[in-house]
C-alpha cells in the first residue's frame, strides 16, 4: 500500500518536473536562454485553470454566489456534478489545458520581446523578476486566483472517486511522455541544430542567415507554452491554486539544477536528471528523521542543508550532468538517410 | 465498553483538574505560575487490542519561511503534549507509543503537498499542524482522496468549511471574529472602521468576515490598509493608516471612527512605526482581532503598551479559557521558548491530546475510526484551550471572546480582563472591576 | 518635525545601500549575480541579535564581528566553490544555481542558530527587533544618524582604497581586463578573494544594523534581495559609486513610492510593494541596461563616476 502509494507520488513528482525541466531544455539547454523565469509560465497556466474552468461550470450550472468568496462551496457543487459527468469533465480537461498552451505563448511572447537583445545576466534576472512580480500580483489581486487564501480548482479528476489521485497522477505522467517526444522531436530536427547554432556563437549563426531575434522568440513561446501545461495540469492535478505557492525556488532553480544534473541540451540526460534529483529528494525527506538520533540540531534543518548540498555536489561532481550532451546524434548518417528517404 | 470508559474517565478527570485549579491566574514571563499538579488523567484500564508499538503522528507546518513564528510554538506545545500522552500511554501499560514526524512546509503550499505525499508513503495518514489555510488547502484534495486525517490548530478561513471531509480544525472560522468586532465597533458606537491587516489567508478572512457583518448592521469599512506578509518595514502603512484617519474624522467626527489591527508578532514593528504619528491624540476608537491580544510583546514595550493604554484599545481574545492545564503548558512553554504562547500556539499542544483520546478510544490505527471518535472527544475535551465542540463542518462551533486591556498597575504594564463576548448570544458583558491576567 | 515617513525612508535605503555596494562589487569583478549575498546579511542580524541579548554588549560595538563572519562566509563561498567550478569551465547560469544552493546551505545553518539561541536562552530569534537596544543621538534613534554615515563612509573608503593604494589600482585593473592584469603580474584570485571578502563583510555590516530598524528572521536576507538586485541595476551594475546612488534611489522608491501612490491611488497599493523593485528591475534592463550612471547626462562628472 504505502509503497503504491510513494510510487504514485513519483509518478507525479517526476511529471511534472520533467514537464517544466524539458521545456527549460528547450530554451536554456538548446537556445541558451538564461531562463531563470520558469515559473512565470508555469503561474500563467496555474492562473488559467484558476480563472476559467470553475467560472464557466458555476455558470452552466446556475450557481449563484461570488466564485472568490465562496469558492469551496460552488466547487463542492461543481465536483459532484463532473463526478457523474466524464465527458464534460474531459472536455473541460481538455479545453482548459488548450487554453492554458495559448496563454503560455502569449506570456513567452511578450516576456522575452522587449528583452531579447540585453545580455545574458541582465535577461536572466528581468525573467526572474517577471516570474516573481506575477507571483505577488497572484498572492494580492484576489479576483485572479483567490489571493492569499487560493481557490479550489474544479476536480477534473472526480469520476474516478477514491482513485482520483492514481488517475490524476497517471495522466501528469503520460503528459510528460509526450512531451518528451515533443521536444526530443523538435530538437533533433534541424531547427535544434539552429538553437544549438544560435547558443554556441549568434554572431556566426547571424552570418548563416539565422533570424536570431525569430528563433529565440519562437523557442520562447514553444517553451513557455510547454510550462504553462505544467502548471494547469499541476493546477489540477493537486486541486487547487496558490499563488504563494509559485515560488522562484520550487519552480525554477529545481528545474535548473535538475536539468544541469541530468545534462543541459540532453533530453534523455534531463529525464535521468530529473528522476535522480526527484528520487534522492523524496529519500532525503523521507529518511532524515532517522538520522535525528544522532544530529544535536533539529533534523529538519539537515534537510534544507542536505539539499543544498546535493545540488553543489552535482555541480562539482558532475558539471556536464550524468548524460554530457552529444553532438554526434543528429548528424548520424544512418538518420540523414532515413529522413530523405521518408 | 471499556474505551468509552476510558474517554469520559479522561474526560472528567481534566475537567475536574480544571475546576479544581485555584482561581487566580499567573501567566506569563516571569510570573511564579501556580501550576496545578493534580494529574488530570484517571485512566481505566487499557483497552486490549489494535494499538501496539510506535504510532505515528504526522506534523506538517510552516517551520521556515512566513510561519516560522507560530510554527515553532505550535510545535513546541504539541511536544509537550506528547511527552504527557507517552507518560500516560506508559502508566497505564497502554502498548503503544506516539510519535511526532515533523516536516517543514517552508509556509509553501506546493511544499506542504509533498511533505504530505511523503508522510502517506509512510503510512502516517494522521497529519496534524497546518497552521495556515494557504498549505491546509493546498494538501485538502490530496487528504480528501486518500483518506488522510487532517487536524489544523490555524486555519480559519471560512470557505475550507466542508461538511464530511477529512479536516478537521481547532479554531473556529474567522465569520465568528467578524461578528465580534462589529457587536464591539457597535457597542462603542463606532460607524465608521479602518482595518489595517496582514495580507495573508488569515488577515484576510478576518477582514472579509468583518465586512460581511458590517454590512448587516450598517456599520461602513473604509477600503483599509493591506500589508504583504512578509513585510518587516511599516512606515508606509504607518503614514497611509494616519491619513485615513484624518480623513475618516473629518467626514464622520473622531468619536464615530474606529480603527483595527489584524496582526501577529509583526504588530510590535508596526505600533513602533505609528507610534511617530502620535497616535495617542486621535481620539479615535482602538481594537484589535485576537492575533496581538495578551501577548507578551504588548506589554513589554513602554512605547506600545503607553499607546494602547492611553486610547484604551480593546483587544479580544478567543478564549483559551485560564484553566490550571493552561497555566501549566504556558509555564512549561515559557521554560522552553523564553515566552507564552497564544491560542495557536496551545492549540498544538490540544491537536496532540485530541488525536491521542481519539485513538485510545478507536483503538486502531484508521482515520476513519478516529474521525468517528473526534466530536464525541470533542465534547467534552478542555484541555490548554478550553471547551468548544466541533461543529457540522468540523470546525469549532465558537468561543467566547475575552475583552482584554494593558494598564499601569504598581508600576508595571498588565494585561486586564474587562469583559467578554458570548458567542452564544453574541452579547458583551462587562466585569465590574478588572481582572489581572498577567 | 521631520515627517516619520521621511526617516523611516532614509533608514531603508542608507541600509540597502550597504548591502547593495557590496552585491556590486562582486557582480563587478565576477560576474555572479550572488543569490547567497542575503542571507550573509542575516547572518550579521544575527550577531546583533547574540551581542544585544547574550553577550548584553552595545550593538555597535560588534560590528566589525559581522563584517568578518559575513565576510568570511563570502570568502569562503568563492574559495572553495566558485573558484574551482569556474576553472572547470561552468557557466553564469551554473554559478547562479550555485550561489542559490549555497543560500539553502546558509538558511539551515540560520535556522539551527536562531534554534540554538531560542533553546539555550531563551530569545525570541525568529521575527525580533532591537530597536530598544539602539543608543540616543540627540533624541533620535542611532541608526537614523549612523546608517547614512556608514553608507557614505563605506564609498569613501573603498574609494581611497581603490584610487589610493596599490592593492586598489590592482583591483581596478582586474575589474576591468582580469586577463591582461594577470599578465603584468597581479595576482588575480588574490584580488577576487579580497574583492568576495570585503563584499560579504559589507553585507554583514548592513544586517547588523537591520535589527534596529525592521524585523528580522531566518529568511530576511532573501527577502530583501530582490530589492538589492533593483538598487544594483538601477546603479548601472557596474559602479560602486551607482550601487550607493541605486541602494538610496531603490530604498527611497519603495518606502517613500508606495506612500506617494497610496496618497494618490488610495490605500490599496501598499500590499504591491514588492512590485517596486521588480518593476526598477525589468524597466532599467530593458530601457537602460547600463543604469542611471550610464545614461547619457551631460556633463563630466557622471563620465568621472562611471570610471569605476
Amino acid at each position: 500500500m504505502a509503497a503504491i502509494d510513494f510510487l504514485l507520488d513519483m509518478l507525479a513528482t517526476v511529471g511534472v518536473f520533467l514537464i517544466l525541466t524539458l521545456s527549460l531544455n528547450l530554451d536554456a539547454g538548446y537556445c541558451g536562454i538564461p531562463n531563470f523565469g520558469k515559473v512565470l509560465a508555469m503561474i500563467a497556466g496555474a492562473f488559467v485553470v484558476a480563472f476559467f474552468p470553475g467560472r464557466i461550470l458555476a455558470w452552466m450550472l446556475g450557481l449563484s454566489g461570488d466564485f472568490v468568496v465562496d469558492n469551496a462551496s460552488m466547487i463542492f457543487q461543481i465536483n459532484n456534478f463532473l463526478a457523474s459527468d466524464l465527458l464534460m469533465s474531459v472536455a473541460l480537461f481538455i479545453a482548459t489545458i488548450i487554453v492554458a498552451i495559448g496563454f503560455g505563448m502569449v506570456v513567452g511572447y511578450v516576456s522575452t520581446r522587449p528583452a531579447v537583445k540585453i545580455g545574458s545576466g541582465p535577461l536572466a534576472i528581468t525573467l526572474l523578476a517577471m516570474g516573481e512580480g506575477m507571483r505577488v500580483i497572484g498572492i494580492n489581486y484576489a479576483p485572479l486566483a483567490g489571493g492569499s487564501i487560493g481557490i479550489s480548482a474544479p476536480d477534473v479528476f472526480a469520476w474516478a472517486g477514491g482513485d482520483r489521485f492514481v488517475v490524476a497522477s497517471v495522466v501528469l505522467f503520460a503528459f510528460s511522455i509526450a512531451v518528451f517526444f515533443y521536444v526530443n522531436r523538435l530538437t533533433n530536427a534541424p531547427l535544434g541544430r539552429m538553437l544549438r547554432a544560435v547558443r554556441d556563437n549568434e554572431i556566426a549563426a547571424e552570418s548563416l542567415g539565422i533570424n536570431i531575434v525569430g528563433v529565440k522568440l519562437k523557442t520562447m513561446m514553444i517553451s513557455s507554452a510547454i510550462a504553462a501545461i505544467a502548471g494547469a495540469l499541476y493546477a489540477f492535478y493537486s486541486g487547487a491554486v496558490i499563488s504563494t505557492a509559485y515560488t522562484r525556488a520550487s519552480w525554477t532553480f529545481i528545474p535548473w539544477a535538475m536539468m544541469l544534473l541530468g545534462g543541459s541540451a540532453n533530453n534523455i540526460g534531463v529525464v535521468s536528471g530529473v528522476f535522480t534529483f526527484v528520487l534522492l529528494r523524496k529519500l532525503i525527506v523521507m529518511y532524515k528523521t532517522e538520522l535525528s538520533p544522532y544530529l544535536p540540531f533539529d533534523v529538519l534543518w539537515l534537510e534544507l542543508i542536505l539539499y543544498g548540498v546535493m545540488v553543489i555536489l552535482i555541480l562539482l561532481y558532475r558539471p556536464e550532468g550524468l548524460i554530457p550532451e552529444k553532438r554526434t546524434k543528429t548528424l548520424d548518417l544512418n538518420t540523414i538517410k532515413k529522413l530523405q528517404k521518408a | 465498553m471499556a474505551t468509552i470508559a476510558l474517554v469520559v474517565g479522561l474526560i472528567v478527570g481534566i475537567g475536574a483538574g480544571w475546576v479544581a485549579k485555584p482561581a487566580e491566574v499567573t501567566v506569563g514571563p516571569g510570573a511564579t505560575a501556580t501550576v496545578t499538579t493534580t494529574k488530570t488523567v484517571t485512566a481505566t484500564a487499557p483497552a486490549a487490542g489494535g494499538l501496539s508499538g510506535e504510532v505515528k503522528i504526522g506534523w506538517v507546518d510552516g517551520l521556515t519561511g512566513g510561519n516560522a513564528f507560530w510554527g515553532e510554538q505550535a510545535m513546541t506545545t504539541a511536544e509537550i503534549a506528547l511527552e504527557e500522552v507517552n507518560k500516560h500511554l506508559k502508566d497505564t501499560n497502554a502498548g503503544w507509543t506516539m510519535t511526532l514526524v515533523v516536516e517543514d512546509s517552508e509556509t509553501k503550499p506546493d511544499i506542504a503537498l509533498e511533505k504530505l505525499k511523503s508522510l502517506h508513503a509512510r503510512g502516517i495518514t494522521i497529519v496534524s499542524g497546518w497552521g495556515t489555510s494557504g498549505d491546509l488547502r493546498g494538501s485538502m484534495s490530496y487528504a480528501n482522496a486518500n483518506k488522510i486525517l487532517l487536524l489544523s490548530y490555524g486555519s480559519t478561513a471560512i470557505d475550507l468549511a466542508v461538511a464530511n471531509d477529512y479536516v478537521y480544525r481547532l479554531m473556529p472560522t474567522s465569520a465568528q471574529e467578524g461578528k465580534m468586532l462589529v457587536s464591539l465597533a457597535q457597542h462603542l458606537g463606532v460607524t465608521y472602521l479602518i482595518p489595517l491587516w496582514r495580507g495573508d489567508s488569515w488577515g484576510d478572512s478576518v477582514v472579509n468576515a468583518t465586512r460581511t457583518a458590517a454590512a448587516e448592521v450598517g456599520i461602513s469599512v473604509d477600503e483599509g490598509i493591506r500589508y504583504n506578509p512578509d513585510a518587516v518595514e511599516f512606515s508606509a502603512e504607518a503614514s497611509a493608516l494616519n491619513s485615513a484617519v484624518s480623513s475618516a474624522k473629518a467626514q464622520y467626527g473622531a468619536d464615530k471612527v474606529g480603527w483595527f489591527i489584524v496582526c501577529f508578532e509583526e504588530g510590535k514593528a508596526i505600533y513602533e512605526a505609528l507610534a511617530a504619528y502620535n497616535p495617542t491624540t486621535w481620539g479615535i476608537k482602538w481594537l484589535t482581532n485576537d492575533g496581538p491580544s495578551l501577548c507578551d510583546w504588548v506589554v513589554g514595550s513602554t512605547t506600545i503598551a503607553e499607546m494602547v493604554s492611553t486610547t484604551d484599545c480593546i483587544f479580544p481574545a478567543k478564549m483559551p479559557t485560564p484553566s490550571g492545564k493552561m497555566q501549566e503548558v504556558q509555564a512549561e512553554v515559557q521554560r522552553r521558548l523564553g515566552r507564552t504562547a497564544d491560542l495557536y500556539g496551545l492549540n498544538g499542544y490540544d491537536c496532540v491530546w485530541t488525536l491521542a483520546l481519539s485513538l485510545m478510544a478507536a483503538d486502531k490505527y484508521d482515520p476513519d475510526a478516529v474521525i468517528a471518535q473526534l466530536p464525541m472527544v470533542f465534547e467534552a475535551y478542555q484541555g490548554a484551550g478550553g471547551w468548544s465542540p466541533l461543529n457540522e463542518y468540523g470546525d469549532r462551533v465558537g468561543r467566547n471572546f475575552g475583552l482584554y486591556k494593558v494598564m499601569q498597575i504598581g508600576g508595571e504594564w498588565k494585561w486586564v480582563q474587562v469583559g467578554m463576548w458570548d458567542f452564544g448570544t453574541e452579547e458583551i458583558s462587562w466585569l465590574p472591576e478588572p481582572v489581572v491576567v498577567y | 518635525m521631520v515627517e516619520p515617513i521621511v526617516i523611516d525612508g532614509i533608514v531603508y535605503a542608507a541600509l540597502l545601500a550597504c548591502m547593495t555596494i557590496g552585491f556590486t562589487l562582486i557582480l563587478m569583478s565576477t560576474k555572479i549575480w550572488n543569490f547567497a549575498y542575503g542571507s550573509m546579511a542575516t547572518a550579521g542580524a544575527y550577531i546583533s541579535l547574540t551581542a544585544a541579548e547574550v553577550w548584553k554588549l552595545p550593538i555597535y560595538s560588534q560590528i566589525l564581528t559581522a563584517f568578518v563572519l559575513s565576510g568570511l562566509i563570502s570568502f569562503a563561498l568563492y574559495r572553495f566553490l566558485v573558484r574551482p567550478l569556474s576553472q572547470r569551465g561552468i557557466s553564469l547560469d551554473g554559478l547562479f544555481v550555485l550561489t542559490f544552493a549555497f543560500n539553502f546551505v546558509l538558511l539551515g545553518f540560520l535556522n539551527i542558530y536562531a534554534d540554538y539561541l531560542t533553546n539555550v536562552f531563551k530569545l525570541r530569534a525568529r521575527l525580533f527587533f532591537l530597536r530598544g537596544a539602539d543608543i540616543q543621538i540627540f533624541g533620535t534613534p542611532g541608526v537614523v544618524i549612523i546608517s547614512p554615515l556608514l553608507a557614505v563612509s563605506i564609498i569613501i573608503i573603498l574609494h581611497l582604497f581603490l584610487t589610493r593604494t596599490k592593492f586598489g589600482t590592482a583591483m581596478r585593473a582586474t575589474i576591468e581586463n582580469p586577463p591582461l592584469a594577470g599578465s603584468v603580474g597581479v595576482n588575480v584570485n588574490l584580488v577576487y578573494s579580497i574583492t568576495w571578502f570585503l563584499a560579504g563583510g559589507l553585507a554583514g555590516l548592513a544586517g547588523a544594523l537591520l535589527p534596529l530598524w525592521i524585523l528580522c528572521y531566518p529568511n530576511i536576507g532573501d527577502v530583501i534581495m530582490l530589492s538589492v538586485f533593483a538598487a544594483s541595476i538601477l546603479g548601472g551594475v557596474h559602479s560602486i559609486y551607482g550601487a550607493l546612488l541605486g541602494g538610496f534611489i531603490a530604498g527611497l522608491a519603495e518606502v517613500w513610492g508606495t506612500s506617494a501612490l497610496a496618497g494618490v491611488l488610495g490605500s490599496a497599493v501598499i500590499q504591491y510593494r514588492p512590485l517596486i523593485p521588480l518593476i526598477i528591475v525589468v524597466v532599467f534592463f530593458l530601457t537602460a541596461p547600463e543604469g542611471i550612471t550610464g545614461i547619457e547626462w551631460r556633463g563630466k562628472l557622471t563620465k568621472r563616476i562611471r570610471k569605476v
